[in-house]
């Protein structure tokens, strides 16, 4: 699913994830401080790297002498038990914006690499509740199931907003089709 | 281990450049006008893959000639994730070049008329006024440009009778009502010559206005 000249493929590889070390790396303090430092990376270093770099290596590094490979992941703040758990409850409530931008493609880029069953229909069950909700909003300018149109609105992420596009111009073409007159 | 020093003061990790190009690019993709090419930036990437190039050189110059990964576990992860940030940075300046070649294409299949590029033509209307004209491309992009157009005409000259660049929507009448958006010169109609004047209207036969519209000089009225 990774496209290599799709952009939202590429924006969605920067998304960071939380990584351990395994080893310690001389030289490599760029990063965690910025370029210009040429300290080591001591093993057991707790860093924030970016998907494109985390998940090479993750898998990279694998060898007999370092089996976990050069890094091991932990979970991201996006699907930490806190947000499946406010997810399961009210999936409407949650600002998925605010967690990541991208968060439907992150959780497919982080369940590629684990296979979390659970987290998977946690993930399923809220994108179905959601885009019904976002369906009603792109076809009524005033929702009756919800108050505040703009909040849910401004919680949307890159998927979900795609999703409102193309709602709303379906809905549009629909309306123009049944009126023409000619 | 000694690295080279390195003198950008804007960002500070590796890949953070190739991000703005990114954005760059996510933003082209809303907009209708392809935004200036971004050559500073372009070139800033460029360095920096080099300078990670100098850097996996000296790492593998101090480890010797017959340096396998297996010896040195974390060397070999230095070189590694050096590596993979040249990568990075080549998969995001392919990426924009991509994107914007494409948007290229496109504007040869519509019509896009450069004419205007590098010099002042006709009435003296301030470029600005005219959306048309192609603003801060690079100078390969003119010319691919060119040179994709020059492919399109051929192909369009295998079939006379058929505009393979043309309308899409089917003409609903003979003669359209149309007003001139911008200065455009002046057509030859089998009625006469028409001068197409800013903001003047005009009752024309649709068939030799069409090439017009689609370029954005006048504008069809309902």
């Amino acid at each position: 699913m990774n496209n290599y000249y799709d952009i939202d493929d590429i924006l969605s590889d920067g998304q960071k994830i939380p990584a351990v070390f395994q080893l310690t790396v001389p030289g490599m303090g760029y990063l965690e401080h910025g370029r210009n430092t040429n300290t080591d990376i001591k093993e057991g270093a707790r860093i924030e790297l970016p998907l494109w770099m985390a998940e090479i290596l993750a898998i990279g590094g694998i060898s007999d002498e370092l089996p976990t490979g050069f890094i091991t992941v932990s979970t991201p703040a996006p699907f930490s038990n806190k947000v499946l758990n406010a997810l399961s409850a009210d999936p409407a409530n949650v600002d998925l914006r605010g967690q990541s931008m991208q968060f439907y493609k992150f959780a497919e880029r982080w369940l590629a690499m684990t296979g979390d069953d659970a987290l998977l229909d946690t993930i399923m069950d809220t994108f179905k509740a959601r885009a019904a909700i976002v369906n009603d909003h792109a076809h009524n300018t005033r929702s009756a199931l919800m108050t505040d149109r703009s909040e849910f609105l401004g919680t949307l992420d890159d998927t979900e907003i795609k999703l409102f596009k193309a709602a709303q111009e379906a809905s549009k073409d629909l309306k123009k089709w049944t009126s023409m007159k000619k | 281990m000694h690295f080279s020093s390195y003198n950008l003061s804007i960002t500070t990790m590796y890949g953070d450049l190739a991000a703005k190009l990114i954005q760059d690019s996510k933003r082209t993709q809303s907009l209708d006008v392809l935004p200036a090419y971004q050559a500073d930036l372009v070139n800033s990437i460029i360095r920096e893959i080099r300078d990670l190039q100098r850097d996996v050189k000296i790492l593998l110059d101090q480890q010797g000639p017959n340096f396998r990964a297996s010896q040195d576990r974390r060397v070999s992860c230095a070189i590694f994730v050096l590596q993979i940030c040249m990568r990075r940075n080549k998969r995001c300046l392919l990426a924009y070049h991509k994107l914007r070649a494409r948007r290229l294409e496109t504007l040869v299949w519509s019509g896009f008329e450069t004419a205007s590029i590098g010099t002042e033509v006709d009435s003296g209307v301030a470029l600005s006024d005219r959306p048309s004209v192609a603003s801060g491309w690079h100078p390969d992009e003119e010319e691919y440009f060119r040179g994709y157009g020059d492919v399109l005409a051929e192909l369009k000259g295998e079939w006379t009778d058929i505009d393979l660049t043309g309308s899409m929507d089917p003409p609903t009448d003979l003669f359209i009502d149309v007003r001139v958006l911008k200065d455009a010169g002046e057509i030859q109609t089998e009625y006469g010559l028409i001068t197409l004047t800013k903001n003047s209207q005009f009752y024309v036969r649709q068939g030799d206005v069409e090439r017009l519209i689609q370029q954005g000089y006048i504008q069809k009225l309902r």
